[in-house]
Order: C-alpha cells, then structure tokens, then sequence
C-alpha cells in the first residue's frame, strides 16, 4: 500500500465523465487514500484500438506515462479499467520479455525519459478491497444501502489477463461484491455476469455491441437489481448511453441505472445525490435514489 | 464471390510464434473453447476465434491478416484465460491486427482515433464546454502532456506513418480482400 | 575441499591369487593381437599364478577352465574375452563349480572394446592395449571383496490397499494359490468404484462380477461370477478390512509392517445376520448420498444390495447413538456395540500391493459448468447410479431439480482433462463411458435426445469402435466443440459453444448436463505414496519403475501396483494389471527366503555426518538417516551407487563397485607408455558399456588412445575418482551414460556432477574439454564413435595433463 499514489486519470473520466472523477475523488478522500496530480500525463493509450494498431507503440507511450510517475516516485492508481490493463500490461512486459526494455528506453530516450520499473500499477478496485479493505470502507459508511439489490460488472480489463493483471481469481472473483457489501448494500447474482460490454467492438459491429447490451440488461433485470454498479468508465458508456440507444434500436424498454462505485459509496457516506450530478448520465436513477432517500 | 483460399503456408505462422505473444499458437488443438466464451461469436459468426487460430496455423493469410474479420475481436481476453492449452488466442489475433495495420488495413475509426492522439497528446481531449464543467464541478486543472513530445515518440516507432498509410476503401477492392 | 593428489590405491597390494584365462576366439584375435608376446609380458609382470590359453572359452573351454580352477586353487580370476555380456554369468556358474564365489569374476573385454575396434591399428599397439586392459581387469580384482549374502525371510503373507477390482481380482488369484491376503479398504463394503456404475463395457453388463478363481472349463465353472458369490467374505485365505485405512507402513521387502487404523461399524462382523430390523427401527432417516440424495436411508445401513461384508453398519454423523439405541433394542445377536471405538492394528506381509483407484475429478472446479448451482448438472458416475435398475430411479433419467421426465441430454467430454489449468493428461476411459450410457440410454428410452460435445472421441481398447458406431446408429448427435458455459433460464438447462464443425454458435436447450470428468488418483494418494517411498507421476498417479516393461512394479522393492492407481483405465486392463501384479508377488512370496548377494551400498558410521545427501541421492528409498548415521537397506537397494558418489564425506561404498576397484581399474589402463595420450571412458554398464560393444560389433573402428572401465550408473562415479583419474596420467575422461537411466534419475545427477568437475577442472588449469559426456543408448553407435575420434583429436592437439599438474 502506498502513502500517495499518482492519480491517472486517463482521458474517458476527466473529459468526457467528470463527474465520475467527483464522486471518486469525494470517497479517496473520505477514505483517506492520497492521491496527487502529476502533470505530463498522456493517453494511456486505449488497449483494444492502440495495440491493435501496433503494439510497440503501444507500450512505449504507456511506458512514457509510468515513466512519469516513477519520476516522482509513485505508484499509479488507475480509475478506468481500459488504462489499467495498458499500463500495467506495459509494466509487466518491459520485466517478462527479453529485450523490450532496452528497445523501449532507447525510444524514451528521445524525449528524455526512462523507465527502469520500479512502478506498480493498482486499478481502484484493488485499492478499495486490498489496501483499504472492506472494513474501513463499512466505517466510513453513515447510511448503509440496506436491502438495495446491486448487480455488479467486472468487465473485461480489470481481471484478463489474469497471468499479467493478478487482480482476482478470474472465474471467481469476489472483491467487487466484498466492497459493495460495505456499503450495506446486497450484490445480487445473475447469468452471463463475466459478459463483456462491447466497447471494443463498438465501432466495428454495432449490432452486434447491441445485442450484448441487451442480453446483459435483459439478465439484470431479471435477476430484479436495483442497479448495475460498474468499475470502468467505458462499461458506464455502454450500459448508459448504450441501454438508450439499444431502447431506440431494439424496441426494448429497460430502465436501469447504471452507476460508477464511487457514486454509490457516496450515497452510502451520506453525499446527497445533487453532488453527484446524476443529471450527466442518460439512464436517470430516480427510482433506486428514492429507495435509498426513504432508508 | 466465391473465392478458392490459398494453398497452405505453414512457414507464415513462424511470423507469429516468432513473437513473444505468439509463442503459444502450435499448441492449440481446435477445442473450440475460445469460440465458446467469446461474447461477439455469440452474436456474429462472422468473427470466429478457433477458426482465425486454424487460418493461422495453415498460414492463409487472407482468411486473418487480410480479412476484416479480425477487428471484430473486442479484446476482452476471455478466450486466452480459458484456453486449456494455454493458446493465448486474443494476443494471437493483436499480431494479427499489427500486421494488417502495417499493409495499410484497418478500420478507419483507428484512424481517427490515432490523428487525435498525434494532435491532442489524447484520443478524447478537453472541449472548453468540458473544461468550463470541470470548473464549475470545482475538479483541478489536469496539465497533460505535450502533444509534440507524444509526436516524438510515434515518429521514432514509425506509428505516424502507418497511421498514415491506411489504404481506403477502393484501394482495399482492388488488392482483392475478403469481404464479409 | 578436495586437492589433486596422487590416489594412494595408486599401487595395488596383491594378497589375492589370481588366474587369467585369456581366449583368442578361434584364433581369430589373433589376427590383431600378438598373444606370445602378450602372455609373455604378463607373465612378466608376476600378477597371475597361472596363465592359460583358450580358443573356445565359452563351449569346450568351460570344461577345461573348470579343471584348471579345480587343480590350481586362485583367489580371483581373469577372464580376457568376448564381452561378459554374452558369457559372465556363464564363467561365474563354473567359477561356482569350482567352489569359488560367483563374485571373484573380472572380465576383461579383449575383443569388442579392443581387437574389433583397433583393426587399422598396428598390431603391437592393440596388443598393448589388450595388455592394458588385463592389468586393469587384474588390478580390479585384486581389490574385490567378499559379498557377503543375505537372507531375507519373507513373510507368507499380502496386504492389499484398496477393495476394488483390482485389489479383489488380486486377493482371489493369491488365495487361490495359497497365499494369505488382507485387503484394506477405505469404505464399509469392498467392491469400489464399480459398485456406482451398474452396467459397464465392453460386455453391457454387471460391473460387480469378478473373476472365478480356478480354471474355467476343468472342472471350476464359468469364467465369472457376481461379487456376492465369489467367496471373499469366506475364503480362509482373505481376511477383509473394512471401514479401514493405513495409516504407517514400516519395515521393508520380505517384512513389512502396515499399520491400519479401523473406524468403527458399530455393528459385528461377526454377529450380523443382516435380518434388517435395526433398520426398520431406526428412527433416523437422511438422504442416501449413493443414491444423488433422491432416495434415504437411516442411520443403520446395508450400505449396498451386494455389500460384502454383508454387514450393517452406522452412519456416525447420522446416529443418534446413546440418545436412541432401538437398534440395539431390537437386535436379535446383540451385534450392535454403540460404544465401539476405533481401532489401530499392524499386519506383517512379505509384500504390498496398492490398488487405491482413483475419484472423479472435483466438477465444482471447473466453474463454467455450474455443477454445484444447477442440481440437474452431474457426472458421468452419477449418470451410471441413475441408469442402473437398482438405482433410485430404477433406471430411468430424470430431472434432478424437479424430477420431471427427460427429453434431452447433454454430455460433455474432457471436463478438467487435457487442460493445463486443471489435470493435463488424458483420463482414457470417459469417451467410452459416455458412448456406453449413450447407448444405455438411447436403448432403453429411444424418445430422449442424447447429444455428446467432444473434442476428440476416443475409444481406444479391443474393439471399442463398435460403441462409438452403434451410439451414431442409435442417433446420437456428436458436436465437436467444448461449451462455453452452461447456464439456466428458468426451465431447463442451456449449453453454450461452438460446434466447430459447422462454425455456428449453438444454445442448446437441456434437461440434464451429464460433465464427463477427468479422473484422478484418490484421496489419501499423497500420503500413501510418501509412507511407502514409492515415487509419485507428473500427473499425481503412482509411478512405475519402468513404464516400458515393468508396469506394474514400482521404485520400492516388495511394493506393487494394480489397477486404476497407475493411470485411469477400463475393467479389462485393471484385472490384466492386477494379475501382473499376483505375479510378481508370487515370484517374491514363492521363496520362503530370498539369498540376496548383497552388492548393495554400505555405510561407514563413524565418518557419516547424517547430512542426508544419500537419501536424496537414491531413486529407490532405500538410504535413511537414522538417530547416529546413515543407513542403506539392503533389501531395497538396487546396486546403482548413487549414494555413495553423491556422499560428501566419502563414508559410503557400493560392494564390487567401490571407489578403490575404480581407480584400479582405472590406473590399470593408464599404464604403459608415458607419452602416450590416454582417454579413460568410465561406461555405464546399462547403456553406455551395452553401446560400446555394439561399436565393436559394427565393426566401427577409433583409435587405442581410448579405454573402458565400467561401472554400474555414470553417477555412481565419486568426484575425487575422476580428479585422481587425471592426476595418475588420463589425458581426458569421457562418461558415458543412458539418456533414459535405468536407474531413474543417473542421468541428471550425472549431468550436475560434470558441472562440478569442470568448474574443479577449471581451478587447477586444466582445460574442460578434457572432460566430456556421452548419454544414449544402443541406436548411438555411430554418434558415440564419432564423438570418441573427436575427443581424441581434441586431447591429441593439447599436452599431456601431468605436465599441467605440480606433482
């Protein structure tokens, strides 16, 4: 656990999401996590388009980012998923493969930057289950969300690769359920919970992104959750603006709020729901905020 | 348009064990287990895991390297953590990309995209309507990175070039490229 | 730390006679040697009391050798010949004749590691070698000792670890002939895995009948019969334990000591008249796990139909014991003893046979199939329970979540085999299984859909092609593709994958998901394995001592295998295992005592420093450090000297293959001329002696620089034997080994040994090449040979190692 972690926003959260970074910097700091602003941060960049173009570019620009925190001598705390998996993917390689390392410092070199790895890369969610603990997040708790029903999304880049990732067990993970827990709320079981968002192949296939919007939804609500709790901005985008979308393209009429962790913990440590600018997301979530004002 | 598939080149998948990614590809027995977890075979059967795998192996390079089917893949990396051989399926089909980027096929959003990081440093940068949001929702000033110093390092990849060198669609009829 | 120094076993004091016969082979050697003036020369040399001339050593020769033994009384004898592959043994039975051991015998090989192979040569430097060679013979035997020979009683008398097929179709074949058998078996009724599988191939039919002991057709009956009449529980030779597990086996081959641990019954034995009406007293009823829970049980159970024993017993978790006792009310023997404890008890026996079997694979691990959260998921063993007639169902598959009819089964194949995430190899038997209950199921209730997910089908066995011809004729569908996942929505079970075959994505709807899992050993393996030293497989199994031609002996002598316990197999294969296994303790048994010549290690207790070096070293267990030293059992020793190399503090010895003989040898064939470069190849005498006569037999040819002395594993070759080697005139040292060693692990301790030479080398100046190593076997003939000229050019082009050393 470190004293302070660089915050590496990544671009999806700070401009097209602020709000997220709200709710996230409100609970890093009920929870005493520090977190600093480094400047020189770049995009991460994204590890479904980027690496497919090509992959050693890839990995030097994520390089340059770790190589920035390193500098001041920190660890990186990540906040979307999709930079996790590149800079901790760029960090693992540049140790595992022989030879990258000294290919990638000999690009650095050019902007006069190194990385010697020596940084380590954590997502929020390990954060908030390994260093934090579920504990102190249920101490930090002043109106648990007793009886709200939470479905909740992994998604992909948080835990596959897990040879690369280590952030949980990848068939069975339990550490997003353990800090929903703290919050009083219920996860809720439901089929297909390991199915992807679909981002990836958005621009691609848009059908095909639709369809697996839809059957996602469709298990949520069967599964009678009162909200989809997410940890990477991108699954938010899908599941948000994704389910008005797949209202409009499939005819189907679902209704189910999509929130980022940090917004319900918020509502769980007593942050009104005018604070965390709900009105920026598409699915509005009226009903499960109403339950939660009556607890 | 029905195509006769080139004859099989089993020298073309040295291009990819040759990679650190790559180095599982000949132990994969055609299990179908990739095909069976992946969330958009599911829905499209046009992108089929195994099958790139077995295209692959047989080294018919327009059923992967030239063929769309690959950006397809949405990277989720299901199919690498189940293989039971150990085939890491998703890294596989990433070469795949890389070595169609470099003839100048792929998608035209990636394109775009990557202009945006040669310009902004970013692939979604701040708007002045995000930045005046930001301020009234009282966030700090962010200062990224330089875009020139992110231009520095593409040139010396050579990744603005490939950028670059996307073939448009005519160009791509012509050199005869499996459509779907 | 050890220093270069002239060995003192240097020079050889001779207190032994010794007579040579040397044999021209139909005076055919003659052609390359020149035998006057080698006899002369070692006449000369005064080591032998007599000299004598053969042409035909090994037929009409042996008469005379005989006499010549019988009229001049030596301590030792020479035989310079063919190689003691073809006619050692022979020689030693007249040397035996004669009155002398067996083990007074050295062999020097004049022909194919010295005249065949030195043709080109001139005729006065082959004679020479073959010289050289007879002093190194001589010098070695002058240093040989007594063997002395052991006894080993062997108790008359088996245990058996493990009631199933295996173990049962043993314990018949050994009580038949006479020999005493205790079985020691985990659960209240022997019989194993059988019991759960109902119908069983390749005959569709019982799985509880076993062998008839006797000859089927000479006056004995059919060749099989059910369990229940096989005259276990009765048989004055076979005593059965039941509800019992071992918990220590101590001693070794001939007596062994096996300490079994019984949990109690509750119920004699001895008492039981199996009249039921404990059980219809018992007021206690719980689901009867055999059965999936579909059906119960009370507490006091007949735990199957054909249980043998046929005894009652008491399910402890399920009892109410003192709290209750109408059993024991009601019992017309008063067999009923709810206050029985466990009991520990040690059986003695000459020989051990496991037969432990093995489990399905734990299908709540393979996540995706849901197996714990979908009560309609189950294994293929549970599918059996459904399908067999006295099962809960009578037969008839059903729905387990709501026992609803069944219009559809799914079966997965490979689930957690073949799948580096889980058990790696292949569990054989689960193709045929699922064809079987395929089959089964599509006879019986032709209006259910079975359809089988595969990856490979494989039914590999005498005929078992008809199973997978008959399900497709049946119309069983086969898909080829692992699913994905199996999921549920609300009514029935759904399967998700690809079928491969036609590349589309299909969403089966099922009523029940049948996961073929892999098989692996079962509980208690591990300990087992490591109470009785015998090594365990890559894939957790019990290992062979040698896969190829003794598959069902393992590394401990006095222990074996049968059945299941080695790999996953069918019933076929467990008896036919389980008979190999009768035979080799039969061999063991059929001796009231074994003499065995004890060319085993031995430990010099004062210098030990119970570092625990040798029990690492031994593939076999048979080195332990006891409270004040090591300690080699010589009933499990195999001879092959890994111990006493790897010994740090040189305490330890192989008997007729000590360091001293070694380095006599060696110095034997570093005489002669001084300028002269010599190359000592130290040969295994598995493959490395085995490939240097077949050199000689192929007539390939390398030059008489190079000389062979043998020992019985290229690792049993002490460090300081080498360093002496140099120090005493070998310009190089060449070891040659088995690529696959014979006794286990040779090859790698020897590889770790060379580093460690050539790093000495290197401290003292001498240039590494001039040791190198040679593993392979009989097919590396011609590569040897070439690697031997190699080396000779090599050692040729430096100078004489004694240059190099300070003397």
């Amino acid at each position: 656990m470190s004293c302070e972690y660089a915050l590496f926003l990544g671009c999806t959260i700070p401009n097209r999401l602020p709000h997220l970074e709200v709710s996230t910097r409100m609970i890093l700091k009920n929870l005493d996590v520090n977190v600093r602003d480094l400047p020189g941060f770049a995009c991460c960049p994204d590890p479904v388009g980027f690496s497919a173009l090509d992959r050693f570019t890839w990995i030097v620009l994520a390089s340059r980012n770790l190589a920035v925190a390193e500098e001041a001598g920190l660890d990186v705390l990540t906040l979307c998923s999709g930079c996790f998996e590149t800079l901790k993917t760029a960090d693992y390689v540049l140790r595992n493969e022989n030879g990258l390392k000294e290919k990638v410092n000999e690009a650095l070199a050019k902007v006069g930057k190194e990385y010697k790895g020596t940084v380590e890369v954590r997502h929020l969610l390990q954060v908030l289950y390994e260093d934090v603990r579920p504990e102190k997040i249920e101490s930090t708790v002043e109106k648990p969300l007793k009886g709200i029903k939470v479905a909740v999304h992994y998604g992909c880049h948080v835990l596959r690769p897990s040879e690369v990732l280590q952030v949980d067990d990848p068939f069975n993970p339990t550490s997003f359920e353990s800090i929903v827990k703290a919050t009083g709320a219920t996860p809720v079981d439901y089929l297909k919970k390991f199915l992807c968002c679909g981002v990836g192949v958005r621009s691609v296939d848009e059908d095909t992104t639709n369809r697996m919007i839809e059957e996602k939804l469709r298990y949520v609500r069967m599964s009678g959750a009162d909200l989809l709790c997410v940890i990477c901005p991108f699954c938010l985008i899908q599941y948000d603006i994704g389910q008005f979308q797949i209202n409009k393209a499939l005819g189907t009429d679902y209704h189910i709020p999509v929130l980022y962790y940090p917004h319900l913990l918020a509502l769980a440590q007593g942050v009104s729901a005018d604070e965390l600018h709900f009105k920026f997301q598409r699915i509005k979530p009226d009903a499960v905020l109403e339950k939660i004002e009556k607890l | 348009m029905v195509e006769t598939s080139s004859s099989i080149d089993s020298r073309f998948r040295s291009l990819i064990t040759e990679t650190h990614e790559g180095e599982t590809l000949n132990l994969c027995y055609q299990c179908s287990t990739c095909s069976g977890c992946c969330p958009v075979f599911r829905y499209n059967s046009q992108f089929n895991p195994r099958r790139i795998i077995e295209n692959t192996l047989l080294g018919k390079r327009d059923r992967t390297v030239k063929s769309p089917e690959i950006w397809l893949c949405t990277v989720c990396h299901t199919c690498t953590e189940k293989c039971p051989q150990g085939v890491k399926v998703s890294e596989i089909i990433i070469e795949l990309k890389n070595l169609s980027s470099k003839e100048g096929l792929f998608p035209a959003h990636l394109q775009e995209e990557a202009k945006a990081l040669l310009e902004f440093g970013m692939v979604s940068p701040p708007t002045k309507a995000i930045l005046s949001r930001r301020e009234k929702l009282k966030l700090p000033v962010i200062e990224n990175a330089p875009p020139e110093e992110i231009r520095t390092l593409t040139s010396a990849t050579g990744f603005d070039k490939l950028v670059e060198g996307r073939k448009s669609e005519e160009e791509t009829q012509e050199t005869g490229v499996v459509e779907e | 730390m050890l220093f270069l120094k002239k060995s003192k076993n240097c020079k050889v004091i001779f207190m032994a006679k010794i007579g040579l016969f040397i044999c021209d082979c139909g005076k055919t050697l003659s052609n390359t040697m020149d035998y006057d003036s080698l006899i002369s020369d070692l006449e000369k040399s005064g080591k032998f009391e007599f000299i004598v001339r053969d042409s035909v050593l090994c037929k009409d020769g042996l008469e005379r050798m005989l006499k010549q033994l019988k009229e001049n009384r030596v301590d030792r004898v020479v035989v310079a010949a063919c190689t003691p592959k073809l006619y050692e043994s022979t020689w030693g039975r007249v040397l035996e004749d004669a009155g002398m051991s067996r083990y007074s015998l050295v062999v020097a090989n004049i022909r194919e590691q010295c005249a065949w192979v030195h043709r080109y040569e001139s005729k006065d430097s082959t004679t020479e070698k073959a010289r050289r060679l007879i002093i190194s013979a001589a010098n070695r035997a002058g240093a040989l000792e007594e063997i002395p020979l052991e006894k080993i009683p062997i108790t008359q008398r088996v245990v058996i670890i493990g009631g199933g097929i295996a173990g049962l179709t043993a314990a018949q074949e050994l009580a038949e002939l006479g020999i005493e058998v205790d079985v020691v078996e985990r659960k209240p009724t022997v019989g194993g895995l059988c019991l759960e599988l109902g119908t069983v191939f390749p005959t569709q039919d019982c799985s509880l009948c076993v062998r008839t002991t006797g000859c089927p057709g000479l006056g004995d009956g059919s060749p099989r019969r059910c369990i229940y009449r096989a005259n276990l529980e009765f048989n004055p030779k076979i005593r059965l334990h039941t509800n019992s597990e071992v918990v220590d086996v101590l001693g070794d081959v001939g007596n062994f000591k096996i300490v079994v641990r019984k949990k109690p019954r509750y119920v004699s034995e001895d008492r039981c008249i199996r009249c039921n009406a404990c059980a219809e007293a018992c007021p206690v009823e719980v689901p009867d796990d055999f059965n999936l829970g579909l059906t119960t049980r009370k507490a006091i159970y007949m735990p199957f139909v054909q249980a043998i024993p046929q005894v009652y017993a008491i399910d402890p978790e399920a009892c109410k014991f003192e709290e209750c006792g109408k059993c024991v009310e009601v019992c017309p023997t008063d067999a009923i003893d709810l206050k029985e404890e466990e009991e520990t008890f040690t059986i003695d026996a000459g020989a051990i046979i496991i037969a432990t079997g093995f489990d399905e694979y734990d299908p709540a691990l393979v996540t995706e199939y849901n197996y714990e959260r979908y009560p309609d998921v189950i294994t293929q063993v549970e599918l059996a329970r459904l399908l067999d007639i006295t099962g809960p169902t009578g037969g008839r598959p059903i729905r387990l979540s709501d026992n609803k009819p069944v219009e559809r089964i799914v079966m997965i194949q490979c689930v957690g085999s073949r799948d580096e995430k889980h058990n790696y190899y292949c569990s054989n038997i689960c193709c045929m299984v699922a064809l079987k209950h395929a089959i089964m199921i599509k006879e019986n209730f032709p209006e259910i859909d079975v359809i089988i997910e595969y990856m490979d089908i494989r039914p590999v066995g005498s005929r078992y092609e008809e199973y997978y011809r008959r399900a497709r004729e049946l119309g069983v569908t086969f898909i080829r593709g692992r699913p994905g996942e199996v999921l549920h929505n609300g009514e029935r079970l759904i399967v998700e994958g690809e079928n491969s075959l036609t590349g589309e994505f299909e969403r089966i709807e099922t009523d029940l998901v049948v996961l073929s899992m892999a098989m692996v050993p079962s509980k208690g393996t591990r300990e087992l394995a490591r109470m009785l030293g015998v090594a365990l497989g890559p894939d957790g199994f019990f290992d062979v001592v040698d896969r190829k031609v003794r598959p069902s002996e393992t590394n401990v002598v006095g222990v074996y295998l049968a059945g299941g316990a080695i790999t996953p197999m069918d019933i076929p294969n467990a008896v036919s295992y389980a008979a190999g296994a009768t035979m080799s303790v039969v061999k063991l048994l059929s001796r009231k005592e074994i003499e065995k010549p004890l060319l085993t290690s031995v430990v010099n207790e004062e210098i030990c420093s119970s570092c625990r070096i040798c029990e690492w070293a031994c593939p076999f267990d048979a080195a332990h450090v006891g409270e004040e030293a090591a300690w080699v059992d010589p009933a499990k020793c195999f001879g092959c000297g890994l111990c006493a190399a790897a010994c740090p503090s040189g305490c330890i010895e192989l008997r007729h293959h000590t360091s001293k003989q070694l380095t006599a040898a060696i110095n034997g064939v570093l005489e002669g001329d001084e300028d002269a470069k010599k190359i000592v190849a130290i040969c295994c005498l598995e493959c490395g002696y085995s490939t240097m006569d077949d050199v000689g037999m192929l007539g390939l040819q390398y030059p008489v620089n190079v000389s062979i002395v043998e020992v019985p594993c290229a690792a049993s070759v002490d460090l300081q034997v080498v360093l002496d080697a140099f120090s005493n005139g070998a310009d190089g040292v060449m070891l040659v080994g088995c690529d696959r060693c014979h006794y286990l692990r040779g090859a790698d301790v020897a590889n770790l040994r060379i580093s460690m030479l050539r790093g000495l080398l290197e401290q003292f100046g001498i240039e590494t090449e001039r040791l190198q190593a040679f593993f392979g076997d009989c097919h590396d003939a011609g590569e040897l040979v070439e690697k031997i000229r190699a080396m000779v050019e090599k050692i040729n082009s430096l100078e004489k190692t004694k240059s190099i050393l300070v003397p």
